[in-house]
This record gives structure tokens, C-alpha cells and sequence, in this order.
């Protein structure tokens, strides 16, 4: 029935574009220059809730980040920067990190940052305060801060962090929310730092910020005032895109893409994302290191990307994507081509020379990911593999997949934050997270070494290998680094691409 | 009274069942609001903690117990998702659900027993076979896809709307009666068509009782005898149908509010479900229950009153 509807919506959508152009341009929503304006942004998920600390989905994230900065921040080019801290030291032995606080930041409420607002925060974030609130999601990573404390180095306030264990990478976990000292969920939105502040939020309508007055670095931001609609139908929100509702519109598909009206472009950049086929290595066949090759070699991974994200993206054999820069080795990328004969061999040293049957389950709410799995379930008939394709909800994906383990293949994303030791934070034999049950002692030993690994080209060559084993042990089926397709109106530039998931609205301007 | 009092033991016992059924089903389906909550990277320390804080940790008897008490002093409860009260996070939005069902009830009823009557002058006529064709498409297209259709021609082509630009209640409800007619249209065309068709066999058929053609024969003429003998009874079923399709209207715009981005109750009840908000989804599965069965008493005492026998 959704087929159906998706179908018949998408033909709709393509007689009526055209009819579109024919009819001429749809009224303007604003008018501006260089400064000034609201945009409005269609979003198809709505938001976690307004406290900062207890965002866990990628959609609120990328919002939030508009409203709140951290000790330090993401620039668009993927570096660490300052942000609530002006400068910051990581001692040479990865066990202490200091922090110079930046002179008169001020929270969107007009009130100065303080260095017991940023210690509240960060224990908040950590956890450690005396009373957690269990709601907010803890940084799983700032487990090792053991201490967290402010002082004063003559008229600059300094904050400083004391680990357990040596870990250079922690610093790409510093960049939450810097809130007020004893901010709670029942204040409502906490003031931030960023370039803008909240105004208002409907459930399941709309979330409105608006320019931050006090930002302190406020000619960096132009927009007046952006309105993010929330939408739960892609349908629905590619409709108003038509209509000349929504200014932006970053969730587009590839269809869509070819039906975008007039009066808009479509930017793409890469996800911040790895897409896999994970099969279990708990069950049989699994378990047979040759049969996840030989999948591996079965199936084509630029014909899948040419069918799923309109021909842009990025093939992968191993856990990392391009967005790492430095880290990531792009030599993997061809490490497995297709090679039906070589699959079929493989299939049949494993002892399964008439193939076999499994199930890939995928979370229905990813058309993008249940869209690839029946591409891949025709490509591996090929070699006598027969995939059936479920589609479940997420909370059933989330609590039977990814938690129970019950499950056989299923098609996910894995997302991250820059720290490499982020993205491979599935594989290692003792994360709880390693729902694929990939179990190698010289990953998880190499895996320990990089995140405490303070020298940079060392770091380098660790991750390189461990993608490498990723790779060489067929952890994964791994497919893609998809690509972002974005609808911006024609009225607006400045739309920026991070290597992370962020809707950054302060760059954006009216032409 | 005994009729009302009967009634109304029956709506207790049928929501009481209603809500074991959902209690039930929400134990079955995988999946709880504290995983929901904290995602995927939360680890099973954090899970077990917001469990524990949201008592979804309790017995199950203990918690539905409690939900049943609260229900009885009209405490029900807190959304998981939103942490605020389910009452104010459902009260705007059932404002507005309400407000597009009586909308497109209205259109329906105006529209409907017009054309009833007009395609019932005459069998095969004109009216008859146009608007026969007309419902035969009308009624084979889903509400969603009529929602798309609309869209597009009066708001994308014709620009009479803005797609998904739904007004709040708050900047006052006369732009938002009138941005709900397209969703309404989208809910009350194919409702239309059945409502007539229904109507036009009803008649149809108590023509050819005998008791039409005794009063012809005695010389009423043909408008009499439409008003006063042929309609009345031929109103008799269509009272239980189209009853029917007012709690159809009633409880069920939930897609076509997806189409059209209207903050009602049906985007919630889909979300709530999916985010395993148990409190919002039960009490908007009681509401939709609640309205079927009073919906149907209220069919039962306009049967009352139309027709002495029963």
C-alpha cells in the first residue's frame, strides 16, 4: 500500500512540477538582503524536547546546534574549535585536558558564562552530578573524566579535566551544551550560546528560533528568524517544497531530487553516516568468515548507490566514512568488487554450494535503507542466496536488532561524532554496541591503543588498521557513505555541508 | 432510564475492555519508552535507570491498576515523550481533530442528501447515472490520495492554499475553518458517494413496497408520497449508516491530517505508538472508543424516534 502510494504520489509530483514551471514561479515567502530574514525549514522528525542534555536523534542534534555551543565546537571543515573556551590544551600524555574560558560569552538570556555554569554542565553531561536526572543522555565517553574542576590563572578562568585513562580523542566529546549552573528539563529551553536562542515550539507543529542578540561572535550570523516546520511525511513535505512553503528542505530523495521545481537547487554532501548490511556472526552461516566474504563479492555496491542515492555516494568496505579525512583509507574502497564466481566459490568452500536462505530485517522507517535491502536481496540471488526482506518499526528494530540480538541481517547507518574511535565504537568485542557480534582480540587491542594514542601520525597508522581488519574479516557488509540531498530555495546562499550531522542556519543568507 | 442506565454499564465494561486490550498489546510489541528516550547509544545502565524513574519497572498488574485509578479521577497521566501532561498536550489537538470532523460532517450531510434525493427522482435518469459514475470513482480513491490530489490542483497549481501551512488555533479559528475544507473535502468526498448510493437504493427500494403503490392508487401525489411514506422509512437505514460514517469521520482522519500537516489527534495517536508513549496512545484509543459507542447509542435513540415499532 505505501509502494502504491509513493508511486502514484511521486507520478503526481512529476505531471504537476511540470505544470509548475509552465504556470510560472509561486509567490515569495520573504523578502531581504544580505541580513535579516526568516527562513523556514521543513524537517520530517520531530524534536526531542527542549533540553539540550537529553537530545539523542541525529534530527534534534543537527537543529540544536543553531541554540548551543559546547567548550568547543564543529567547524564546517571538520576541525575542532573554540568555542565557550577560547583556547584549549591537551597534556602530552592525554591525561589532562585545560580549558581557557572566552571573555564575556553570554548566554542568549543576556547573563555571563560563568566557569560554575560550564562545571555544571559538563557534569551534567558526564553524569556526575549528585542528583542525575535519569532522562539525560549521558556521554558515554566522559566516563574517564574523573575530575572536573574551575580555577584561575590571574584574570582568565580555567577549566580543567582530569582522566582515569589516557584519551586523546575526547575532546570531539566536548561539545555539548554549555547551560546555565542548575538548569533543569522543568526550566523549559535553557539559554545557550549559540548564534541563535529559542522563541517558541509546538509539538509536532513547529520549532522557532530566533537571532541570538548576545552571540558572541554576532556578525557571523544573518537570519533574523528560522522556523523549522515539523513534517512527518516525506510526501507531505516534498509537496510544500512544490508550493514554495519551505525554504529548505534537507531530506530529499532521489526521486524527488529529479522533481524538484523551479526556484530550487538541490546541494548534496556526504553523510556523516556508514551504511552496512550487519549480519549476525552468532548464527550459522554467519559464523563462516567465507560466507560474509563471499555476500561481500555478491553484491555491487555502485549499482546499489546508482538505484538508491541517484548515482552520488561513496563505496565502502570497512566501518569509517571519507568525512574523517586524515583517518579514513580510502584504499578500502575497492576492496571487495563484485565477483559472482568468486562468491559462488566462496559459498561453496563454506559448504553451502546451493546457497541459502536469511532474513535481513529493516527499520521501516528508513525508506532509504528498505529501499537498498530489495535492492541487495535481487543482486544476491545471483549466487543462490535467497533474501527475504522485513521491514519492522524502529522500537522493535532498536529492542530486537540492535539490543536482543535476534536478528540474521538487517540494514542500518552507524553515525558519529568526529572522533574516530566514535565511529569504529561498534566493533570492539566488549562494547555493548556490537550487535553484529564481530569479535577480534587484535582489534580490540589496537582499538584501546588509538583513543590513548596522544601522537597524531601513530594515531593514524592505528586507525588504518583497524579498518583494515574490519575489512579483511568481513565484520560487515559495508556499502556506502551516502550522500544528503538538500532542497534550498534559489532567495537563499551560504547552505554549508559538516562532516557531521548539522543544520548550521547561521551561515545561510538572502542573496 | 433502565434503557439509559444499561446503555451506559455496557460504554464502562466495553472501554474497560478496550483498555486491557491496548495495555495488553503495548506489553506484547517490543520495545519501551525509556530505550525510545535515550537511543541507541545509551547504555543498559542509563536504560534501566530511566525504567526504573518512569515505573516501567512495576509490576504489570500494579501499573495498570494505577493507570485505572487515575483514569477514574481524570488523571491521565504524563507523556513519556513530551514529559508534560497528556491532557495538554492532547486538549489543542483534539480542538482541532474535532473541528475538521464536524467540518466534514457538515459537508457531507449538505452535500450527500441533495444529491440523494436528486439521483432518487428517477432511475436510470440523468442525475442517476452521473452522479452513479461520479461515486463509483469518488468512492474507489483513499482519503490520503484524494489529500494529494487536492494538494496539488488547488494548492500547488491553483494556489487557493498553501500546502501544509495549517494555521493555529490561536491566530483565530477562521483561517483555520477555512484551510480545513480541503482536508475536509478529502475526508467527506468518498463519504459523500456512499452516503448517496445508499440513500438512492434505500428509496429505491421502498418504492417497490406495496404500500407505495396502495397510496398511489388512492391518488397521493408523488411528492407526498416521497415525503411522507417512502423517505420515512427509507431514512431508517441510512440513520445507522451514515451514523456510522460520522464515527468513521470522527476517529479516523488520521491520514489525511498527515497529508495536510493538521496538528491533530490522529498524527499523535501514530506517533505516540511508534515513540511507545503508552499514556497519550491509551488515552486516544479510549477517545476514539468512547465516540464510536456513543455514536451508535445515539443511532439507537433516533431509531426510537423514528420508528415507533422499535
Amino acid at each position: 500500500m505505501k509502494k502504491i502510494r509513493s508511486v502514484l504520489s511521486l507520478v503526481f509530483i512529476g505531471i504537476f512540477a511540470l505544470s509548475l514551471t509552465a504556470c510560472g514561479k509561486p509567490a515569495p515567502t520573504q523578502e531581504a538582503g544580505k541580513n535579516g530574514g526568516t527562513v523556514t525549514v521543513g524537517i520530517t522528525a520531530d524534536i526531542d524536547g527542549l533540553d539540550p542534555h537529553k537530545i539523542k536523534s541525529a534530527g534534534t542534534r543537527e537543529i540544536m546546534f543553531n541554540l548551543y555551543e559546547g567548550l568547543v565546537k564543529v567547524d564546517a571543515k571538520g576541525n575542532i574549535v573554540g568555542a565557550v573556551a577560547s583556547e584549549y590544551e591537551i597534556s602530552a600524555d592525554a591525561m589532562t585536558y585545560s580549558f581557557k574560558l572566552r571573555k564575556g560569552v553570554k548566554f542568549s538570556n543576556g547573563k555571563e558564562v560563568t566557569a560554575n555554569d560550564v562545571v555544571y554542565s559538563l557534569k551534567r553531561l558526564a553524569g556526575k552530578l549528585e542528583n542525575p536526572d535519569a532522562e539525560v543522555a549521558v556521554v558515554a565517553a566522559m566516563s574517564i573524566v574523573n575530575d572536573i574542576t574551575a580555577s584561575k590563572n590571574g584574570d582568565d578562568d580555567v577549566i580543567t579535566l582530569k582522566l582515569d585513562s589516557a584519551n586523546s580523542e575526547l575532546i570531539c566529546y566536548l561539545t555539548g551544551a554549555i547551560v546555565p549552573e542548575g538548569y533543569t528539563t522543568a526550566d523549559g529551553a535553557a539559554p545557550g550560546v549559540g548564534p541563535f536562542k529559542y522563541e517558541s515550539y509546538t509539538p509536532l507543529q513547529d520549532l522557532t528560533i530566533v537571532k541570538n542578540e548576545n552571540y558572541y561572535k554576532p556578525e557571523n550570523v544573518h537570519l533574523d528568524k528560522v522556523v523549522f516546520k515539523i513534517m512527518t511525511d516525506s510526501d507531505a513535505a516534498f509537496m510544500q517544497v512544490l508550493a514554495g512553503a519551505i525554504d529548505i528542505y534537507p531530506n530529499l530523495t532521489a526521486d524527488q531530487v529529479a522533481a524538484l521545481p523551479a526556484g530550487y537547487r538541490a546541494e548534496s554532501g556526504g553523510m556523516a553516516l556508514v551504511q552496512a548490511l550487519f549480519v549476525n556472526a552468532d548464527v550459522a552461516p554467519f559464523n563462516n568468515q567465507k560466507v560474509r566474504e563471499a555476500l561481500n563479492y555478491a553484491i555491487d555496491r555502485d549499482y546499489i548507490i546508482k538505484m538508491v542515492g541517484d548515482g552520488k555516494g561513496t563505496p565502502v568496505c570497512s566501518g569509517v566514512f571519507p568525512g574523517f579525512a586524515k583517518y579514513y583509507d580510502a584504499s578500502l574502497e575497492r576492496y571487495y568488487t563484485k565477483d559472482t564466481a568468486k562468491a559462488k566459490e566462496l559459498l561453496k568452500e563454506a559448504g553451502f554450494p546451493d546457497g541459502f536462505s536469511f532474513t535481513i530485517t529493516v527499520p521501516s522507517n528508513y525508506k532509504f535503507h528498505v529501499d537498498t535491502a530489495q535492492v541487495i536481496a535481487e543482486q544476491l540471488k545471483e549466487v543462490g542466496v535467497n533474501a527475504r526482506v522485513e521491514q519492522v518499526e524502529w522500537a522493535t528494530w532498536y529492542s530486537d536488532v540492535y539490543k536482543g540480538e535476534k536478528y540474521e541481517g538487517t540494514i542500518i547507518g552507524l553515525d558519529s561524532n568526529l572522533a574516530p574511535g566514535d565511529i569504529l565504537r561498534f566493533y570492539p568485542s566488549t562494547s555493548s554496541k556490537n550487535f553484529m557480534n564481530y569479535n577480534s582480540a587484535e582489534f580490540d587491542r589496537i582499538y584501546a591503543l588509538a583513543a590513548a594514542e596522544a601522537d597524531d601520525a601513530k594515531k593514524v597508522d592505528y586507525y588504518k588498521q583497524l579498518q583494515q581488519m574490519l575489512a579483511k574479516d568481513a565484520a560487515a557488509v559495508f556499502i556506502q557513505n551516502p550522500v544528503l540531498y538538500v532542497a534550498v530555495s534559489d532567495k537563499l546562499d551560504g547552505y554549508t555541508f559538516y562532516p557531521l550531522f548539522v543544520q548550521d542556519m547561521s551561515s545561510i543568507y538572502f542573496k | 432510564m433502565r434503557f439509559f442506565l444499561r446503555r451506559f454499564v455496557a460504554l464502562l465494561f466495553t472501554l474497560l475492555a478496550v483498555s486491557v486490550l491496548c495495555f495488553v498489546a503495548f506489553k506484547i510489541i517490543p520495545g519501551d519508552s525509556a530505550m525510545i528516550k535515550l537511543g541507541i547509544d545509551a547504555d543498559d545502565e542509563a536504560i534501566e535507570a530511566l525504567r526504573h524513574a518512569l515505573g516501567l519497572d512495576r509490576n504489570v498488574f500494579v501499573r495498570f491498576a494505577d493507570w485505572i485509578r487515575g483514569i477514574a479521577v481524570g488523571d491521565f497521566g504524563v507523556s513519556s515523550q513530551y514529559s508534560v501532561p497528556v491532557i495538554q498536550l492532547l486538549l489543542p489537538r483534539l480542538r482541532v481533530t474535532t473541528l475538521l470532523a464536524v467540518e466534514a460532517i457538515f459537508i457531507m450531510l449538505v452535500i450527500a442528501f441533495p444529491l440523494g434525493f436528486l439521483t432518487a427522482r428517477r432511475e436510470n435518469g440523468f442525475f442517476d447515472r452521473t452522479i452513479g459514475f461520479l461515486g463509483q470513482v469518488t468512492m474507489a480513491i483513499p482519503p490520503f490520495f484524494l489529500g494529494i490530489v487536492l494538494t496539488l490542483v488547488f494548492g500547488v497549481v491553483l494556489h487557493l492554499f498553501v500546502p501544509g501551512t495549517c494555521p493555529k488555533w490561536e491566530d483565530g479559528p477562521g483561517e483555520l475553518l477555512l484551510y480545513l475544507i480541503w482536508p475536509a473535502l478529502a475526508i467527506a468526498i468518498p463519504k459523500i458517494s456512499m452516503v448517496v448510493k445508499f440513500l438512492r437504493s434505500s428509496i429505491f427500494r421502498e418504492y417497490r413496497m406495496d404500500y407505495v403503490r396502495t397510496a398511489r392508487s388512492k391518488g397521493v401525489n408523488e411528492r407526498k408520497v416521497l415525503r411522507k411514506h417512502v423517505l420515512k422509512n427509507a431514512l431508517m437505514p441510512v440513520i445507522t449508516f451514515v451514523g456510522m460514517m460520522i464515527a468513521d469521520i470522527l476517529a479516523g482522519s488520521i491520514v489525511v491530517e498527515t497529508v495536510f500537516n493538521v496538528p491533530g489527534i490522529g498524527k499523535s495517536l501514530i506517533l505516540s505508538i511508534a515513540n511507545r508513549d503508552f499514556n497519550v496512545a491509551q488515552t486516544i484509543i479510549l477517545y476514539i472508543s468512547f465516540l464510536i459507542i456513543v455514536m451508535n447509542f445515539i443511532v439507537d435513540v433516533l431509531y426510537k424516534a423514528v420508528d415507533p415499532r422499535v
